[in-house]
């Protein structure tokens, strides 16, 4: 018989088909392995792509958090606890489930449902959560006395790794003594306003990265806390008669003025540097430089002008005196202030009062 | 004047080589100035934005080309530069907010800023100021719906709020990073800093690099010309010292914004096109002096802006370090470049005229194309990880465009054929055989190029990742244009088509190709996705339904066409 | 020979290639199309891979314009593949002599026959799966998230573990019934067989739901059925569970909730003897260990977008006497034991590598298809475009 080729494929295919994959049950064996069934961390699949998730350590990769000093970690004997503390003789457990785990008003009736209390509504439940955002961390904190004198402090915290934390702790108020209790609110408040996504708990950490400037806000000189600070002194500052505010709310020219008078008119910026600005002498010899002055060798050869008392100011004139310039130099906190008059040698004198009293009062905060 | 027509071609060479002549002098030539301060050299400064080290000029362009939809912005009824708008943005926000580079083409967008002029397409930040609360409010609702599934104003009011973000990190100078790494070690960094502890806190980088250019925008600000240029050169050269390659490539870069050579070229495949099309209407009353006249001068002008076309993508090789094709905008101007010679070489085979006409179509179609792509910004950005140089890639990006090129060449050699040959008397006589003939040829080069590319592919696969074959969408439409073409091939070396067949055909390899080019990008699957067009659905779909139309035509039976009509 | 060609020659005929192509042609868009709802692999095995497909009408009309119902038969991947085979293969032998000026054909072709055998025994022969490694971590398996398994693991010898595995296939196929086998310890009654879930949390499931396990996490945690995963949302991966109630002989061990999604292994006591139980993607033990070092994931100044990534591993194998560090990047993968590893993703936050693990037998193959298909149409296209312009020139 001549070997036709359509059959010889035909055969090589179904020999194939039998032959490959058929499923078995079958056994082999494998060295000893870490995991085991007892005290073995759950692991929550994150489920993105084609990735299964890793065992999640603690503190794990992503979330970390300062436990108080007074409280001793005790050893897991529950599946999906996390962490048992004992403070001080109470019990707090931490939990952690993926994604929102049900919601907030799930759990806290549910915690209420332990301590013997009736389930509660959304506006009750604003009513008993404290909400806080620590650094990019949502935090909400409550309180509840439920049947027999049973006292239960929650905490449901959002870091932001995809996660719902619960830290929870009970304790009879009857048997426990003032000072203990308040002591354990002061250390369970402080904990969960501890957990922060990254390496490092409580404050730094990756989170550094800017989100996009929300367009309201005009992203000019950074709003400090500090009522008192240069930039809202500045943004606060009226121009004195003669000077016209030239431009405004950026964030290298903080401020410019250009000042009319007989002199020929002088210009007045406020700018501000991180840091020490690159050192005074260096910032000195780059103005003498602007008015073709040689650099000098170190700040003890500098001249200075006592323009303004307790800071360190400059009065610099070019070779033949048409070009002048006043320059005052303002550490403030983290960063540097340069307030600058130049113009023409008649101009800045007739302004030098005025710029000395924009200084002091934006500067130094005296009477304007 | 009877010899005119001859000197046709060299009077049109002359007329386009002094056009180019006079774009690069005016690309070289010094830049503008404000402030009294010559802009060229704070043009070249460079900058670090989207991972990529490029000129500020660039970065001036690219943002205020997503912001505006324009490279450059009105003061006055004159147009200034992009890097004059960014610096006005740095030294003087409260003037920049007055100028109108947010383009807003939706009317409910317009209506909810509560703009009266709603003849205008452009606002400015001034101008939306008071209602920003509420766009903001309108975003965020928007958000929450998938983008695939907003509503025109949704989609309107979240490209607005990205445009708005934009504006707000430029002017802050959290983008671009401009403080340069001027010692070994360091990296690209913005010049201010949000603050990782104290929220709206922001810091000022105090770094060598960062006070120069500081002392730049300080001495701009107060127009300081002397002291600035000062300033600039002081900067330049401290650059130059530690970043000379990347200084070297943004000067060049520079000059390759202003000369713009794929709109040059796409301009002169406009008029090559003109010029051949005059010369196939002129066939029948001048058929011995303007007919060969006007098809010369329209490859002279494919000529040039093949020369100018190239010259573009070297320069991007250049710019890039990658090959020439890296993303969907390159493959558009790639595919528009790879057909020129392959029309000119069938052209000196079959001196027919019509391949000159259909390479200067390709050519300033797929510009066009190029060019709508590019309004997203930076066209030269950086490439993730899986896709870094290597043989294997660059040689199956490259091949495959070429098989792109083909199968489109041969559909649009085509469409002349089925729609000069039944519905004109032009290209009766000898065109009429010869065009077949290129068809074929095309075809057949179009398939060995889709095959060989389509493999290559598959090695770069293998070689990245183990799976020579995935069947992942772009790898599925490569192999529709590869089974299309071979289609075509067999079934006419079978006797089953003809010339009518094979036009027909080759017709509706243009839908494949366009299919596997964007449709496949549409589809939002697979490891291909890198492109996401909203309108381009619909003008897909009306390209197809248009190369259907013309099919159709092909059906007239062949004893009606005009051209085959004896005389 | 004569017969034998005769019956061939149906088989060889061109309009027979021309319709097998087209048939192919429309097979890929409908697969293409298909892989919108669908995960890829689930539209490989079903359209590319199969002998018969049926294509639904709705995959060529957009939901939105009309609810089109209906199947259209069509022939797989496989079929037509071996029908294109056969076709060349009786077109050579019936149609083509060996001549120079039809060797160029005759090279193509065969590069041709060698690429569907080469796509053939992949399909076939090829094996994928995951290295996940935490930094700082080793591993010896490989996991294959396409499919899963049942592990059954008597930890009582103190040198190894037994490990009794049963594929998920066959969980699937006898749900609702019992399934005992001679290295089961116990019968396992597979209440409900989920091919992909999700997990309740002890706060979201019902006190109902908790109550279906009876022993385990199951108490803590229930599983509910999901849509199987569709490549268009990017998580390609399905998490299979199953309720199931184990028995030894008329008594129940208990009832368990058994997931894909959870590693933690739940013990089982069978008349004094523990087992460990866990339902698994598949796993591939190795003789070797990888441990990952260090992983790097650098990214372009200023974005997310990767610049490079790497994963600086130690591969030992005692056995061999192998242990040495080697770096794993993209597009340099590390080729060790008849398989290649490649860089392929990492875990959020760069807390590990996830490399991807090849055995093909059949590599080769495409390449060699590759250098035939090209020289062949070289010589083919080059041979007439000569002769075109010897006519041109004369």
């Amino acid at each position: 018989m001549q070997i036709r080729p359509g059959a010889v494929a035909a055969s090589v295919l179904a020999v194939a088909a039998l032959g490959c994959d058929r499923a078995e049950i079958h056994s082999y064996r494998v060295p000893k392995s870490a995991e085991s069934a007892s005290g073995a961390d759950a692991l929550l699949a994150g489920g993105a792509g084609e990735n299964p998730s890793l065992p999640q350590r603690r503190p794990s990769g992503a979330v970390s958090w300062s436990v108080p000093a007074s409280w001793k970690e005790v050893p897991t004997t529950q599946q999906f606890r996390l962490a048992t503390f004992d403070a001080a003789g109470v019990e707090v457990s931490l939990t952690a489930f993926p994604g929102s785990a049900g919601g907030v008003l799930a759990n806290v009736n549910r915690w209420r449902g332990q301590i013997g209390l009736d389930p509660t509504d959304d506006a009750g439940l604003a009513q008993l959560l404290t909400t806080s955002r620590e650094g990019p961390t949502d935090v909400s904190l409550l309180s509840m006395e439920g049947k027999d004198g049973k006292v239960m402090l929650g905490a449901i915290i959002v870091p932001g790794d995809g996660q719902t934390w619960f830290l929870k702790a009970m304790f009879v108020k009857a048997t426990t003594d003032a000072a203990k209790a308040d002591a354990l609110r002061a250390d369970f408040g402080a904990f969960a306003r501890s957990f922060r996504l990254g390496g490092t708990p409580a404050g730094s950490g990756d989170d550094a990265a800017a989100a996009p400037a929300s367009p309201t806000t005009s992203p000019t000189t950074s709003p400090s806390n500090d009522g008192a600070s240069i930039d809202a002194r500045l943004s606060r500052f009226k121009p004195p008669e003669g000077w016209a505010v030239e431009s405004g709310g950026g964030n290298i020219v903080a401020a410019a003025f250009k000042a009319t008078n007989d002199g020929g008119g002088a210009r007045v910026t406020a700018t501000s540097l991180g840091n020490d600005g690159g050192g005074d002498l260096a910032n000195i010899n780059r103005w003498r430089g602007q008015l073709g002055l040689p650099p000098l060798a170190d700040l003890a050869a500098v001249e200075r002008s006592d323009l303004v008392a307790g800071l360190l100011a400059v009065d610099l004139r070019n070779a033949d005196g048409t070009d002048r310039m006043i320059s005052v130099i303002a550490p403030s906190g983290g960063s540097t202030w340069f307030f600058k008059l130049r113009g023409t040698a008649a101009g800045v004198e007739a302004e030098r009062a005025k710029f000395a009293a924009f200084v002091r009062e934006v500067a130094q905060g005296g009477k304007p | 004047m009877k010899s005119f027509p001859r000197f046709f071609p060299i009077v049109v060479a002359l007329c386009v080589l002094a056009f180019m002549g006079s774009a690069i002098a005016r690309s070289f030539a010094a830049g503008d100035r404000a402030r009294g301060v010559a802009l060229e050299d704070i043009e070249r400064l460079p900058v670090s934005a989207g991972g990529r080290t490029k000129p500020l000029d660039t970065f001036a362009r690219n943002t205020l080309l997503r912001l505006s939809g324009r490279q450059t912005f009105e003061v006055d009824d004159a147009r200034r530069s992009a890097t004059e708008w960014i610096l006005e943005l740095w030294t003087d926000p409260s003037a920049a907010a007055e100028r109108r580079v947010f383009r807003i083409d939706h009317p409910d967008v317009k209506s909810l800023l509560a703009i009266s002029d709603t003849a205008r397409t452009r606002f400015s930040w001034k101008e939306m100021e008071p209602k920003l609360d509420e766009v903001v409010r309108q975003a965020e609702l928007a958000q929450q719906v998938s983008r695939k599934q907003q509503d025109p104003f949704q989609r309107a009011i979240a490209d607005l709020y990205g445009k708005l973000s934009e504006y707000a990190e430029v002017r802050a100078l959290r983008t671009p990073y401009v403080v340069a790494p001027l010692a070994a070690g360091e990296e690209w960094a913005p010049m201010v800093v949000v603050d990782p502890h104290e929220k709206g806190k922001t810091s000022i980088n105090d770094s060598e690099s960062a006070r120069a250019f500081q002392a730049i925008l300080v001495t701009y600000s107060t127009g300081d010309s002397a002291n600035c240029e000062r300033a600039v050169a002081a900067y330049t050269a401290r650059l130059n010292a530690s970043l000379a390659p990347e200084m070297q490539r943004g000067a060049f870069e520079v000059v390759f914004s202003r000369l713009e050579p794929f709109y040059q070229s796409s301009a002169l495949y406009m008029l090559a096109f003109l010029l051949g099309c005059v010369g196939l209407l002129a066939a029948p009353i001048s058929p011995d002096r303007w007919k060969p006249s006007l098809f010369r001068a329209a490859i002279v002008v494919i000529a040039v802006a093949f020369v100018v076309q190239t010259f573009g993508l070297c320069a991007r090789i250049y710019l890039q370090g990658r090959p020439p094709v890296t993303n969907l905008y390159s493959s558009a101007v790639f595919i528009g470049w790879a057909c020129v010679p392959l029309a000119l070489f069938g052209e000196w085979f079959s001196r027919v005229g019509i391949l000159s006409i259909a390479a200067s179509f390709i050519g300033f179609a797929t510009l066009i194309v190029a060019h709508n792509l590019s309004a997203s910004g930076d066209t030269m950005e950086m490439m993730q990880a899986v896709l870094d140089t290597n043989f294997w890639l660059a040689t199956h990006v490259v091949v495959v465009t070429i098989g792109y090129s083909a199968t489109f060449l041969a559909g649009f050699i085509a469409i002349f054929y089925v729609l000069g040959g039944a519905c004109t008397r032009l290209l009766a006589g000898e065109a009429m055989k010869a065009l077949p003939k290129m068809i074929y040829g095309v075809i057949c080069f179009a398939a060995l190029a889709s095959f060989v590319g389509t493999v290559l592919g598959g090695i770069w696969a293998d070689q990245s990742w183990g799976r020579f074959w995935g069947w992942d969408p772009k790898e599925n439409g490569a192999a529709m244009i590869v089974a299309w073409n071979l289609i075509i091939l067999h079934a006419r070396w079978g006797g089953m088509i003809r010339e009518r067949g094979v036009a027909a055909m080759a017709i509706a390899g243009n839908v494949v190709t366009a299919w596997s080019w964007f449709g496949t990008n549409m589809l939002g699957v697979g490891l291909h996705s890198y492109g996401f067009m909203d309108s381009a659905v619909f003008v897909l779909s009306a390209f197809c339904l248009s190369q259907l139309l013309l099919m159709a035509v092909a059906f007239v039976p062949t004893a009606k066409w005009k051209s085959l009509q004896p005389a | 020979m004569n017969a034998v060609l005769n019956l061939l020659k149906p088989f060889a005929s061109l309009k027979l290639t021309v319709v097998l192509l087209a048939l192919s042609m429309f097979l890929i868009l409908a697969g293409t199309l298909a892989q919108v709802d669908q995960g890829v692999w689930l539209v490989v095995d079903s359209y590319f891979r199969s002998i018969y497909v049926a294509i639904p009408f709705q995959l060529f009309v957009p939901r939105k314009l009309a609810e089109i119902p209906g199947v259209l038969p069509f022939p797989g991947g496989a079929t037509l593949g071996v029908l294109l085979f056969v076709n060349l293969v009786a077109a050579h032998l019936v149609r083509f002599k060996l001549a120079w000026n039809r060797a160029g054909m005759i090279v193509t072709h065969a590069g041709v026959l060698l690429l569907l055998v080469g796509e053939f025994v992949t399909g076939a022969f090829a094996k994928e799966g995951n290295m996940t490694i935490a930094e700082g971590e080793s591993a010896n398996y490989i996991e294959d998230t396409r499919s899963c398994e049942l592990a059954v693991i008597d930890g009582s010898d103190p040198k190894d573990d037994l490990v009794i595995v049963v594929p998920g296939q066959i969980l699937e196929d006898a749900a609702g019934a019992d399934l005992s086998n001679g290295l089961l310890p116990f019968t396992v009654r597979i209440l409900e067989w989920m091919p992909n879930s999700r997990l309740l949390g002890p706060m979201q499931a019902s006190p109902a739901q908790l109550s279906r396990a009876s022993a385990g996490f199951g108490k803590q945690v229930a599983a509910v059925p999901a849509r199987v995963a569709s490549g268009v949302d990017g998580a390609g991966t399905d998490f299979p569970a199953a309720y199931v109630e184990l028995r030894s002989g008329e008594s129940s061990l208990g009832t368990y909730l058994v997931t894909t999604q959870l590693r933690s292994l739940q013990s089982v006591d069978v008349g004094g003897k523990r087992y460990d139980l866990a339902l698994r993607f598949e796993r591939r033990y190795r003789p070797y260990t990888v441990k990952l070092v260090d992983f790097r994931h650098d990214r372009f100044v200023g974005t997310e977008v990767a610049r490079n990534f790497s994963s600086l591993v130690r591969l030992s194998d005692p056995a061999q006497r192998v242990d040495r560090e080697v770096l794993i990047s993209m597009n340099n993968p590390l080729r060790y034991a008849g398989e290649t590893f490649y860089q392929a993703s990492f875990a959020p936050d760069d807390s590990g590598t996830v490399l991807q693990v090849v055995r093909n037998p059949g590599w080769l193959l495409p390449y060699i298809s590759c250098t035939l298909v090209t020289i062949g149409l070289l010589w083919h296209f080059g041979i007439r475009l000569a002769g075109s312009f010897r006519r041109k020139l004369a």
